[in-house]
């Protein structure tokens, strides 16, 4: 029975994994540690609300007062600088340490660099923190010339908030579709054409290859040569999961911390959970997920395994977005063998686009289509036996689906 | 006390929801394997409709963010949502079910 738990990062993962130790009924010390100095927060309105301004700060995970009535330790500002495995002991940069006999990384992912001339240059912005977020909104103004490098979610989320706040957006991106990973480029080719309705210019085939300026940005140079004016620049080309303690310990990383489907890490007693994890798919594989509800449910998983509650369980991706005005959802990945089916009429609007793999349904995006997509979510979930027919006619019931069908 | 008449047990089946204005505000009736339950129909997250969501057993899923509640206390069962919904007394009259309206509270 562990009696002295360490979570490394206070981001989802490890505000979630907390809770649900407690929850569960640990009753040793548990301490979360992160780098920020906020304690931890919801991510998802950084693109959104909180860069617009419509919210001040984004939620935080737990009631201030929780920390203290479940008597976790939380410490704030602080970088755990060494893992040493073999003595079970966290060393921080304060130097402190403690000595542990359960660790959770969950140190989450960073954004990947953009390493061209210029890329130093200030007005350069990448986001994945509260801090980031504040620092762009305090710089967006009507007007200003903005470019997105990288058309993925955050990208196009940023698009829209940044439009909506009246600035002259670009967004370049290098494949040629928006959203390809994630959505596929049916669905991508959709939110392109809501984005370029609101005003966004998109350029696809695009590659930044400088950024111009003297102390500050002024511009945007493409492979192609075309210089696209700059007062902000938002490098969005992905995210990298961050290793650095896991690898330096000695841990098997190999994009991500290898785990099993409990969230163990190849030493015992040690686990990873959320961006930093590299997490067995359904499908086989693993990876990094990157996705909010994953983070979620490894944690979760990781806690109770910690626990000796220990139940194997790869995932599929499942997450949401909301782009130029749309909500949007999404089970599975949309981009891959198979059929592609669309349920309802994408130009009117509210529609699901699902993947069909052999007979299996394999995939769902939800275009402002919620009640269709928890259906759609757990079609995907059972793997179920459904035709194409059945998904396209609107008159189906899904729920009555869910009910009616079985997995394999 | 004020129970209003919301609805015949039949309009609502096992695992099903109905969604309800009033002076409150929206509120949703769910029915737990027989058990009636009311609580604020929208999500303390996210402003969303409860009532479109998933129930599993006595839990609501919110369709936008998977947020989950406890149909009977209102409480947050899983982030995004930390805070509390309101619970709604409900009472059975024969066939009918009722809501109390007046008396939406969060549940100790």
């Amino acid at each position: 029975m562990m009696k002295n738990i360490a979570i490394v990062g206070a981001g989802l993962s490890g505000a979630s994994a907390a809770r649900v130790l407690r929850d569960e009924g640990y009753d040793g010390r548990l301490w979360i540690l992160g780098e920020e100095t906020h304690r931890p927060y919801d991510r998802p309105s950084l693109s959104k609300s909180v860069l617009s301004g419509a919210d001040e700060m984004p939620p935080e995970l737990a009631e201030p007062t929780w920390y203290d009535d479940n008597q976790v330790e939380l410490v704030s500002g602080t970088k755990v600088s060494a893992f040493d495995l073999r003595g079970r002991k966290l060393e921080l940069a304060s130097g402190w340490s403690i000595d542990v006999d359960g660790v959770l990384l969950a140190t989450g992912a960073r954004a990947r660099r953009l390493d061209v001339p210029g890329s130093q240059l200030d007005g350069v912005h990448y986001l994945r923190t509260m801090d980031d977020s504040l620092a762009m909104r305090t710089s967006l103004k009507p007007g200003m010339s903005v470019v997105i490098v990288g058309g993925g979610l955050i990208g196009c989320e940023v698009a829209s908030t940044a439009r909506k706040l009246g600035a002259e957006v670009t967004i370049l991106e290098t494949a040629d579709e928006l959203l390809l990973r994630v959505m596929g480029p049916m669905v991508g080719a959709g939110c392109r054409g809501l984005l370029e309705a609101m005003g966004v210019r998109v350029l696809l085939g695009a590659k930044a290859a400088s950024f111009l300026g003297t102390s500050r940005v002024e511009a945007v140079m493409t492979q192609a040569n075309e210089r696209v004016s700059a007062d902000l620049v938002l490098v969005s080309i992905g995210a990298e999961p961050d290793v650095t303690l896991a690898a330096a310990a000695g841990l098997a990383c190999e994009r991500g911390i290898v785990v099993d489907g409990a969230g163990l890490t190849s030493v015992s007693g040690v686990f990873a959970a959320g961006d930093a994890a590299a997490w067995p798919l359904r499908g086989g594989g693993r990876r990094s997920f990157e996705t909010y509800l994953n983070a979620q449910a490894q944690s979760a998983t990781a806690a109770r395994a910690m626990l000796g509650c220990v139940a194997r369980e790869p995932q599929v991706p499942l997450s949401w977005t909301e782009i130029a005005g749309r909500r949007m959802q999404m089970i599975g990945d949309l981009a891959g063998p198979g059929t592609v089916v669309v349920r309802g009429d994408p130009s009117a609007g509210s529609h699901t686009v699902f993947r069909i793999d052999g007979d299996r349904v394999a995939a769902a995006v939800s275009v402002d289509a919620a009640r269709d997509f928890v259906a759609a979510r757990r079609l995907v979930e059972m793997a179920a036996m459904v035709s194409a027919d059945a998904l396209r006619d609107v008159n189906t019931d899904l729920r009555g689906l869910t009910r009616a069908t079985r997995g394999a | 006390m004020a129970f209003v008449r919301v609805c015949s047990e039949d309009e609502v089946a096992p695992g099903e929801a109905l969604r309800t204005e009033s002076a409150a505000g929206p509120v949703a009736l769910f029915n737990v394997d027989g058990e009636f339950f009311a609580i604020e129909d929208t999500c303390s997250h996210g402003q969303w409709s409860l009532s479109d969501g998933y129930l599993t057993g006595d839990q609501i899923e919110c369709t936008l963010h998977m947020a989950k509640f406890c149909v009977r206390t209102g409480k947050a069962c899983s982030l995004p949502a930390t805070k509390a919904v309101k619970v709604f007394p409900v009472q059975r009259q024969g066939c009918d079910v009722l809501i109390d309206f007046e008396d939406g509270h969060f549940a100790a």
